[in-house]
């Protein structure tokens, strides 16, 4: 994945697969008003603001209208809800 | 050759404490400094450059390069026999070979480097080290060289690590205060690559070395210093950004992981260097890690399926940079991070068994079908 302008690799679980074989898995995503494939592509975009945000100027610059340019803005001034994302454990497991 | 900024008050307290290291090689300081000069070898400078926040940490040393030459003196002709095996006695040091490398057949070697350990040399000790790393040893056929680290209990010799008094092992690695260069590792990792080209079949081609945390930070010192042995090097959670004058060349491919939950300051250290390491020409793959500073096994597939990967396909010329605007990302919403909360609050207690499959299934597998971001 992207980082700004820099190419990152990312091994992350795909939930779509897991899903496939867990039918709880399953069902928190329906728990959650999820699909499995809007899980793996919103937990996408949330890692790559997250780390763009993080990293900042390394990443290089960021187009302002761009949607990473967007969704910067938007992780800048809702950090608490970030954080309570962050609290669920997703970025140390699985 | 990468340069980052070193606060002068650092430089003069690395400087006092630099003061010991002067038979192998040379101290060098920039104008400002009366650097000690004892050219019994060629200078090469090295120097780990603490972050901006570690404002008493920088030292720049003076780095004897490995006198090895792995084509010159690969001789070794036949592996004979597999598994661990004593090197050296006298320092510990042990080989590891994989059943597939017993023959003629040329292995790849790699110098596994494990993470430090304050006041104990367990992290380090090269039994638990290979032991860690032979089930990719024996998946890709490399076969291993764990030294110890002789230079200071329990760490490689680019640091002689103080504790800053916060309680060891939950530490960051950011309370580690270098004091001191010894380069007695350097010694005895030449020595034993020496010895292992002697007595095993190794490609001379194909030598890389890694390391986690401050082994990792020695993996990059030492592989950046000695391009001429060592053609890939993994990083894992280096602990200190470090410069080298490495002589300009772009052969050499890194590997550099960090973990994401390690903080900003951390992988903005990693980042900085990786990224600088690409814009000198370096191939470098850059690996965010859904971990804290950890040595996962299963990030560890990654990093080993990279290492052979780039050996058997060599990539043309890649700057690893992306256009902007490639990603098909949603703009984020409120809605959006309130479905993910309350889907990963109800998905992390789910069973034991359903979290390590999802954890098995991160790398790319015939039975997983998963794959890595991209």
């Amino acid at each position: 994945m992207a980082i700004g302008q820099q190419r990152v690799s990312v091994v992350a679980v795909t939930m779509t697969a897991l899903a496939a074989q867990y039918p709880s898995v399953a069902a928190d995503l329906q728990a959650a008003g999820l699909t499995a494939a809007e899980e793996d592509r919103d937990r996408a975009a949330i890692l790559r603001v997250g780390l763009t945000h993080m990293v900042d100027a390394v990443a290089g610059p960021v187009a302002p209208a761009s949607v990473l340019g967007q969704n910067l803005v938007f992780r800048q001034t809702h950090d608490q809800a970030f954080k309570a994302l962050g609290a669920t454990g997703m970025w140390r497991t699985p | 050759m990468l340069r980052f900024p070193v606060p002068h008050v650092a430089l003069a307290t690395m400087f006092a404490a630099f003061g010991g290291l002067s038979s192998v090689g040379t101290a060098v300081l920039p104008a400002a400094g009366n650097a000690p000069r004892v050219d019994r070898r060629p200078p090469v400078r090295g120097t780990i450059v603490a972050d901006s926040t570690l404002p008493d940490t920088a030292l720049l040393v003076s780095v004897p390069r490995l006198s090895v030459r792995p084509r010159a003196m690969a001789t070794g002709t036949r592996t004979v026999q597999a598994g661990v095996q004593l090197l050296d006695s006298l320092r510990q040091t042990l080989v590891y070979v994989p059943p597939q490398c017993v023959g003629t057949h040329r292995c790849p070697l790699v110098v596994v480097l494990g993470g430090a350990a304050i006041r104990s040399r367990e992290m380090v000790n090269p039994g638990r080290v290979l032991a860690y790393r032979s089930p990719f040893a024996d998946q890709y056929g490399m076969i291993l060289l764990a030294p110890d680290a002789i230079a200071a209990p329990g760490i490689w010799d680019v640091l002689d690590g103080l504790s800053d008094g916060t309680t060891e092992g939950s530490r960051t690695p950011l309370g580690m205060r270098v004091t001191q260069f010894r380069d007695a590792d350097v010694r005895n990792i030449d020595a034993a690559l020496k010895q292992v080209l002697r007595q095993f079949a190794i490609d001379p081609d194909k030598i890389a070395v890694e390391g986690f945390s401050n082994g990792g930070s020695y993996a990059l010192f030492l592989g950046r210093n000695n391009p001429q042995v060592f053609s890939r090097i993994a990083a894992v959670s280096p602990t200190f950004p470090m410069e080298v004058d490495d002589p300009p060349h772009t052969t050499t491919q890194l590997f550099i992981s960090g973990g994401i939950a390690e903080g900003p300051s951390i992988m903005q250290m990693w980042l900085r260097i990786a990224t600088l390491l690409r814009h000198e020409g370096h191939q470098v793959e850059m690996v965010p890690g859904l971990r804290g500073h950890v040595d996962y096994r299963l990030d560890k597939d990654y990093e080993w399926g990279w290492l052979a990967q780039s050996w058997a396909s060599p990539k043309s010329h890649d700057t690893g940079r992306v256009a902007p605007g490639a990603a098909a990302d949603p703009i984020l919403t409120v809605e959006l991070l309130t479905k993910m909360t309350t889907f990963w609050t109800r998905f992390m207690q789910e069973p034991d068994s359903v979290l390590n499959t999802g954890r098995h299934s991160r790398w790319p597998s015939a039975s997983s079908g998963c794959r890595s971001w991209p």
